[in-house]
């Protein structure tokens, strides 16, 4: 009898990836956490450490709370929203039905286009007088709901939540997809023996089947969302106003004033409550996806 | 025996002499010893008059187009101002098409007509009024002159025109002692003869370039063709004394082309020879393809072989100025210049910013007025520094003085002074029975007499340029200046004064909002954008845009210059007691980076762009009160409106370029106002982005 041997391959083959992690990642997050404690700006020669006067200029700045809220809402209603219409797309197209892969593609595609090229497309279709949007509304006679998207302080953010939801349901639905067809053929078919209606077999059997899908989703969901910019950016501008600005956006503001250490530190900020909000959302819905 | 130069003492003008034969006699005039002044209808003419003067010889320049009158009494005027005198004038500048019959459009036969004759004429008359005796009169003619030449009857009309105008003021002017005469180029091997070749090419047959030119040239009895230089030989000797007893004559130099001979020497045998179309249209396929394959290739090519400068702008800057400049430039130094054009407003300076932190230094970039900027860039370190340049003499003393921070100028001033304030439609007021106001409460009563018979009162733009801040800056020079004086912009300055205790400037905010709240502005007064401003604003449709002085020119090209000079009125922004301060608009400023990597090209770019003729270009394209002090500029209705505050002393500089550190953020601030109408809130934000700004800039007092 012979021993099978396995040869691991030597631990120094990591060390190019490591030294590209290193230098791209991890040196770059090492020197924006002492960064973000300084007082680092283009007009000053020497930079110096400063302590928590940045984040202590950073939450007595309105700007700042009003861009964390928006950031907490933005997230929020997006990560709602998304799966919901992209479980709702998982469900209708996870049935037999003609076209069903064209229409999973089709749903999907938005999600190929970068948020810049859509944020583009979207001041188009949002524009007040010679957008699609409000051209359609008011062909269909329901002009009165045709209002400015982008421009009024009342929808702006709701106008950009919007864009992210379209652009990003399709990937939520691909997902909750492969979470359905993992559910076995058997699992249906006793339940329809039993005589359960569709909404019973959503509870007992699809639902709690596809918590890995929504915990990937949601998870997702909140960190990118939380992290929004491009989106912002193009449609809005954080304006009218400050109705609309994100910590991203608030972020770019700061940089492009030269305040390097401030905007440092708000990027910190960012990343802890990315972490903060993470994690616990991740606990959690590990704790309920159910082995099958 | 001393030899002295044929024309010394002797003063010139030189017509259509940027290039080809003009170009040839200026220079040939120079070296004889003659003051030249060398006048074409395009800038290039000053390389002309730099190339004479590079040789040590003596010469000016100027754009004049023969067919305007009152130019060329101008470019004659200007030779006596600039040399005291006049004695030769040579009437050069001609122009050619050439076309069938039938395809011969009139504004070619009156182009040709008025530049060629009426050209001559003009000049004639107010070189002999101006002339010292003895003078000498000197008219391009050409070959057909002696015998039209097919597919241009109006060229060989408007040429043979000259003769007769030669032959008759020769003898009007016999008795003055100003010989007149004429003479007649063959084939001169210019870029005016590169088009005939062409063209003549094309209708006579399938010749390939060159290949007509070829033929001719083989039917000239010296059998090459003639160089501008051989022509400007010619010139001289009628311009000099040798030359005193010829007048009235019409002098053939073309090599023979034109002999007293029965034959057309216009006529080689074969000219007439038919399109060989097959072969024609395969030949040309083949060609494009080839282009096509290798037209990349080549632009790679010269791309690494030439110098390319870049040169950044707003985009919402008209380029035709600089684009023409450019074009002079290229053709002078061989050195092209590639436009930017980067996103306008607040973003632009922090594009530029970001593009300094990063080492990614353009070679050179308009930027907003201010010796802010300066400090922005920090200019002791990045900047290239003019101060001792000899640039700086040709600007206006108050501009330098307004470029100079702490004894340094690192920045060119490029454009011309305007205002910043209240544009309004005559044709408006006139139907809702208005003037400009005398006070505030005018100005109200305006937008509503405007509102109550269905005009947009006031637009403001938002989303691009200036959003919603020039009511407020324009108000301040009414509004909060007399408040504060001068020393109290000086507390600011030093942030001895904060923004949110000033009770005058929470005045003119609060006028803005209740102006919007009262519904005297635009519908949309979010989003409103500048191109509909511009657009509703031509139709008739507003009353008053509040803008700054880009306005008149963007409408210039949109509606018209006469739409601008009968339509377009200004006033600052009315004060409660009288019709209030204008606020000034400084022109803006060229800099270039001294990190660049063409840092010695773009210092000769701004030298050149500066040169009287090329400023006279951009104010052409861009009217206003110019900064240069040699630059010749008109005036809209609307500038002459703003001259006159000036002159009365009832005008201020806009606040932020009297300031070190800035508004930031200020149209988002503004715009929070409309949608909530706190005024505290915004002078708040106003006054802590002010101070961190200055912070950020390591100004001293924050």
């Amino acid at each position: 009898m012979t021993m099978e041997r396995r040869q691991n391959y030597p631990y120094w083959f990591l060390l190019p990836a490591f030294a590209v992690f290193a230098l791209l990642y991890l040196t770059p997050t090492l020197t924006g956490l002492y960064y973000s404690f300084t007082d680092w700006n283009i007009n000053k020669k020497t930079i110096d450490f400063v302590g928590l006067e940045n984040f202590r200029s950073l939450f007595s700045d309105r700007k700042m709370v009003a861009a964390l809220w928006h950031t907490l809402i933005y997230a929020f209603a997006v990560t709602v929203i998304r799966n919901s219409v992209g479980l709702g797309m998982a469900l209708v197209l996870n049935v037999k039905m003609r076209f069903r892969n064209l229409f999973r593609t089709v749903f999907f595609l938005p999600y190929m286009i970068s948020p810049l090229i859509i944020g583009y497309l979207f001041t188009a279709i949002y524009h007040p007088a010679n957008g699609l949007l409000n051209m359609g509304l008011k062909g269909a006679g329901l002009g009165v709901f045709a209002v400015d998207w982008l421009n009024d302080p009342r929808f702006a953010l709701f106008s950009a939540i919007m864009v992210d939801v379209w652009r990003t349901s399709g990937f939520a639905m691909v997902i909750y997809l492969a979470g359905l067809q993992m559910i076995p053929g058997e699992l249906y078919e006793s339940a329809s023996l039993d005589g359960a209606r569709f909404t019973q077999t959503f509870r007992h059997i699809m639902f709690p089947l596809i918590a890995p899908s929504l915990t990937i989703n949601l998870v997702l969901s909140l960190i990118g969302t939380m992290k929004v910019f491009v989106m912002i950016l193009v449609l809005t501008n954080g304006g009218p106003g400050y109705t609309t600005e994100v910590i991203n956006t608030y972020i770019m503001t700061e940089f492009s004033l030269g305040l390097y250490g401030l905007g440092t530190a708000a990027n910190l900020v960012l990343t802890a409550l990315i972490v903060l909000l993470g994690f616990p959302v991740l606990i959690l819905l590990r704790k309920r996806e159910v082995a099958l | 025996m001393e030899y002295a130069p044929r024309l010394g003492g002797r003063v010139a003008v030189v017509t259509g002499a940027s290039r080809g034969i003009g170009r040839g006699i200026a220079l040939r005039l120079a070296r004889e010893g003659a003051a030249v002044m060398v006048a074409a209808n395009e800038a290039l003419c000053a390389d002309v008059a730099a190339e004479i003067r590079a040789e040590g010889g003596r010469a000016a320049s100027m754009v004049c187009d023969v067919t305007v009158k009152a130019q060329v009494e101008n470019l004659y005027d200007s030779v006596l101002r600039d040399f005291g005198r006049l004695d030769i004038s040579v009437q050069n500048a001609g122009v050619i098409t050439i076309a069938r019959l039938e395809e011969l459009e009139e504004e070619d036969w009156d182009r040709v007509m008025a530049v060629n004759t009426k050209g001559v004429f003009l000049c004639c008359q107010a070189a002999a009024a101006r002339m010292k005796e003895p003078g000498r009169l000197i008219n391009t003619a050409s070959g057909q002159a002696r015998q039209g030449f097919i597919y241009t009857p109006h060229y060989a009309a408007s040429k043979m025109g000259v003769v007769g105008i030669t032959q008759s003021l020769a003898k009007e002017l016999a008795g003055r002692g100003i010989t007149v005469n004429a003479f007649c180029p063959g084939i001169i091997d210019t870029e005016m003869w590169a088009y005939n070749d062409r063209e003549w090419g094309k209708l006579l047959g399938d010749y390939a370039p060159g290949e007509l030119m070829r033929e001719w040239v083989a039917g000239i009895p010296l059998k090459r063709a003639g160089k501008p230089e051989d022509v400007a030989a010619l010139v001289a000797f009628l311009a000099s004394d040798d030359a005193a007893y010829i007048t009235g004559q019409t002098i053939n130099v073309d090599g023979g082309l034109f002999m007293n001979c029965p034959r057309d020497p216009w006529d080689p045998a074969n000219h007439y020879r038919r399109c060989i179309m097959k072969k024609g249209i395969l030949l040309s396929a083949l060609a494009a393809l080839a282009l096509a394959m290798f037209a990349p290739l080549g632009a790679v090519a010269e791309g690494q072989k030439e110098v390319t400068l870049t040169y950044v702008l707003q985009n919402t800057t008209k380029t035709t100025a600089v684009e023409a400049i450019f074009a002079a430039y290229k053709a002078k130094t061989g050195v092209s210049v590639e436009i930017q054009a980067l996103p306008a407003g607040e973003e632009y300076g922090r594009l530029m910013q970001t593009r300094f932190a990063t080492n990614d230094y353009p070679d050179l970039f308009e930027m907003d007025p201010g010796t802010k900027q300066y400090i922005k860039f920090r200019a002791d370190e990045t900047l290239y520094d003019w101060t001792s340049d000899p640039v700086i003499k040709r600007i206006a003393a108050s501009t330098v003085d307004f470029q100079t921070l702490d004894g340094k100028i690192y920045g060119i001033p490029w454009g011309s002074t305007g205002s910043m304030g209240v544009y309004y439609n005559k044709a408006v007021f006139k139907a809702i029975g208005k003037t400009p106001p005398a006070k505030w409460g005018d100005l109200v009563g305006i937008a509503k007499a405007a509102k109550a018979v269905g005009y947009i009162p006031l637009y403001e733009g938002v989303k691009t340029g200036w959003p919603l801040q020039v009511f407020s800056l324009a108000g301040w020079t009414s509004f909060v200046d007399p408040a504060i004086g001068d020393a109290g912009v000086r507390k600011l300055e030093k942030n001895e004064l904060r923004l949110n205790a000033i009770p005058a400037l929470s005045d003119v905010l609060k006028r803005q909002y209740d102006i919007m709240k009262a519904g005297y502005v635009q519908d949309n007064a979010l989003s409103g954008t500048y191109e509909e401003q511009q657009e509703l604003f031509g139709q008739g449709k507003i009353a008053m845009s509040l803008q700054i002085p880009g306005f008149l020119s963007a409408l210039e090209q949109k509606f018209g210059k006469q739409f601008v000079i009968d339509n377009v009125g200004w006033f600052p922004m009315p004060s409660d007691t009288d019709t209030g301060i204008a606020t000034l608009t400084p022109a803006g400023q060229i800099l270039v980076p001294r990190l660049g990597k063409n840092v010695e090209a773009a210092v000769d770019l701004v030298r050149f762009m500066t040169e009287k003729a090329n400023v006279d270009i951009l104010y052409q394209n861009m009217p206003g009160i110019p900064v240069y002090l040699e630059a010749s500029a008109s005036l809209y209705p609307a500038q002459e409106e703003v001259l006159k505050y000036v002159k009365a002393n009832k005008a201020k500089i806009n606040v932020q370029n009297r300031l070190s550190s800035s508004f930031t953020d200020y149209p988002k601030i503004l715009q929070a106002l409309f949608i909530d109408g706190n005024v505290q809130a915004a002078v708040d934000l106003l006054d802590e982005n002010y101070r961190k700004t200055g912070k950020a800039r390591a100004l001293p007092g924050f």
